[in-house]
């Protein structure tokens, strides 16, 4: 005879009473898509900036203060350092990248061609059509996704006179384009310095080896004077982004405890209201001999099934949900969203916890006063 | 030969503000190893409130009752639990069974989880209470008589010292009743069955009657000598 688990087992109640079963599974399910989507959402600027601005943790920029060009000081500072590698003078032009939250500014760097050849290469970047704009012509060249955040293919122009975040006198158009880990754009120094005449020279400056960017930028922050120039590095961007998000983040983990709490709450109602409609069963099973413990084990592990099963679910369907968006809505308009963005995960985990505690106090509550013979004797 | 359940002067008393209601008051009995017994009385005699006491779903407040030299009282309420679940089978007024389980999952949601010879002999006691053909049907399919004589497989399937069986026939007809108490008092040989009823003529094989009345023990009656020697 094919031996057959034991029938109080958690899965065989999940499967035999979809009624119950099936209802509180769909809350767990709908709530962790929607924690895990909103937080996805929410760090998606995090992961955005982080990807926009992410050439700088390939070099460092630094730009001058209160004048058109960096004091020798700085200069000093810079050309003395031991880990210094490559500098290139750099002159910025600006434009927009649309997010989720609105258009976020950057950068348009103008090198020569030798600094252009460089940063690229430094920054990991290919060549995926056109070529790189010539010196001192209005041309512009950038990452692949920037083109298609901005739409814009080869020959359209990137700045313009009427567009007042992506300003130019003379319309500078798309002549090539490059991918690779992060997104840059680029134009020749020879260009800005025609046609902006207050645009500042700066510098672009590399450390000897990759790995040691992060090393020569604090270094260098703590050399040059504040007063005199600017020095913009990738963990400044980590920090000022961090800052920056801080509340939003505070504003989402308050709305996701709410929810978590709410969903906990009602679950735990719900588990109360089956616990009474099963109160005989419960009854007869502690008067033939069941441990309250055991019952209350019984019950708990019952919650637990549902939860791993919820839990289970709903980050799959989130996965779907966010892959979807991603591939209709999102990548076509160079917008950035990481479906797998296991950050976004850690924010599901109070629910298993909070809705097994809750259940667990609701069930506990009665099996502790559970007096079998009073029920076994109400006559129905 | 030593009783396999013995009670001293016990009593159980329900106290409402300042008065204090006997629901069994006073009672000493001894219930052998093996056999079939009754208790009977009146509605609300106290023959449900004694079968309590003797299987430890309810304390006496006086008295004690011992079973095989162990004393309920000092035990704990885990220990009485455990006792209930290793030596003692009951059978209730109405077959209480679990709604989403089939007739052999109801029996055997009574054997101790890692039983491996529990399904075998779920299965066996079907068959000797003719209801193996049902095995796979839910309790909502099933008639009254038909719950109750799952009710006795599972309260069987561990192989209990003793069955307790509060008016297993009050719920069914005539003949399902008569069914129910074949089956229940075919255990006699194995161990103590104790059956409370109103009903003298499901009594008319027992071994030894209690007589209840006002939760007293008003008499005890031993019918004819039978096979098995008291
Ligand atoms: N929980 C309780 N609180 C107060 N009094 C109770 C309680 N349970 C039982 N009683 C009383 O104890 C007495 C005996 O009850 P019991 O249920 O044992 O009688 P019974 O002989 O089984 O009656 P019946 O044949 O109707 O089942 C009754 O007077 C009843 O009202
Ligand atoms: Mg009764």
């Amino acid at each position: 005879m094919r031996q057959i688990k034991h029938p109080l087992s958690p899965w065989l109640y999940f499967r035999r009473n979809p009624g119950r079963t099936l209802p509180v599974l769909f809350v767990i399910v709908v709530a962790v898509a929607l924690v895990t989507s909103i937080a996805t959402i929410v760090n998606s600027i995090d992961q955005t900036v982080m990807t926009m601005y992410g050439y700088q943790k390939y070099f460092m920029v630094v730009t001058p203060r209160g004048a058109l060009t960096v004091s020798d000081t700085t200069k000093q500072a810079i050309e003395s350092n031991s880990l210094t590698g490559e500098v290139y003078a750099t002159r910025p032009a600006f434009t927009t990248v649309r997010t989720v939250f609105g258009r976020f500014p950057t950068v348009v760097f103008g090198l020569s061609n030798e600094g252009q050849r460089r940063v690229m290469e430094r920054c990991g970047l290919e060549m995926v059509s056109g070529r790189m704009p010539a010196s001192g012509a209005p041309e512009v060249a950038l990452s692949v996704e920037m083109a298609r955040n901005k739409k814009l293919k080869l020959g359209d122009p990137v700045l313009t006179p009427e567009i007042e975040d992506s300003f130019s006198p003379i319309p500078a158009r798309l002549v090539g384009t490059f991918q690779g880990p992060v997104w840059l754009a680029l134009t020749s120094e020879a260009f800005i310095e025609e046609n902006f005449p207050v645009a500042p020279q700066g510098y672009i400056v590399m450390s000897r080896e990759v790995a040691q960017q992060q090393s020569l930028d604090s270094s260098l922050e703590k050399a040059i004077p504040e007063i005199d120039a600017r020095t913009w590095t990738y963990a400044k961007l980590v920090r000022d982004t961090r800052d920056a998000l801080t509340n939003l983040y505070l504003i989402m983990s308050l709305v996701i405890g709410i929810i978590v709490f709410a969903i906990a709450f009602l679950i735990g109602m719900l588990s109360n209201i089956y616990f009474m409609q099963r109160l005989p069963e419960f009854a007869t099973l502690a008067a033939i001999g069941y441990q309250r413990r055991g019952l209350l084990m019984r019950a708990l592990g019952e919650t637990a099934l549902l939860c791993a099963i919820g839990w289970l679910l709903g980050s799959l369907l989130t996965v779907v949900l966010l892959v979807g968006i991603r591939e209709i809505i999102m990548e076509p308009r160079g917008l950035i969203l990481n479906p797998f963005d296991l950050y976004a995960y850690r924010f599901t985990f109070p629910f298993p916890i909070a809705i097994s505690a809750f259940a667990l106090f609701a069930i506990w509550r009665h099996l502790r006063r559970l007096d079998p013979v009073s029920i076994i004797e109400r006559r129905q | 030969m030593i009783p396999a359940i013995r009670a001293c002067n016990v009593s159980l008393a329900y106290s409402d503000g300042d008065v204090t209601n006997y629901a069994v008051r006073d009672v000493s009995l001894e219930i052998p190893e093996r056999g079939f017994f009754g208790i009977m009385g009146p509605s609300g005699s106290g023959k449900s409130s004694l079968l309590y006491l003797l299987s430890g779903l309810k304390q006496a407040t006086a008295g004690e009752v011992i079973f095989r030299n162990r004393r309920y009282h000092p035990m704990s309420e885990r220990e009485i639990t455990q006792l209930r679940r290793e030596c003692f089978g009951f059978v209730f007024q109405q077959p209480f069974l679990l709604n989403y389980l089939t007739a052999l999952e109801n029996v055997l949601a009574a054997a101790p989880p890692g039983d491996s010879s529990a399904s075998e002999r779920a299965q066996e006691l079907l068959e000797t209470l003719h209801i193996v053909h049902l095995r796979d049907k839910y309790p909502y399919h099933l008639s009254g008589g038909e719950r109750q004589r799952v009710c006795v497989a599972r309260a069987m399937i561990n192989r209990p010292q003793i069955i307790f069986a509060d008016e297993p026939t009050a719920a069914l007809d005539h003949k399902n009743g008569h069914t129910v108490i074949d089956l229940l008092s075919s255990y006699r040989e194995r161990g103590a069955v104790i059956v409370v009823t109103h009903d003298p003529e499901m009594l008319t094989g027992a071994d030894r009657i209690f007589l209840m009345r006002d939760g007293e023990l008003e008499s005890v009656i031993e019918p004819a000598p039978q096979t098995s020697a008291v």
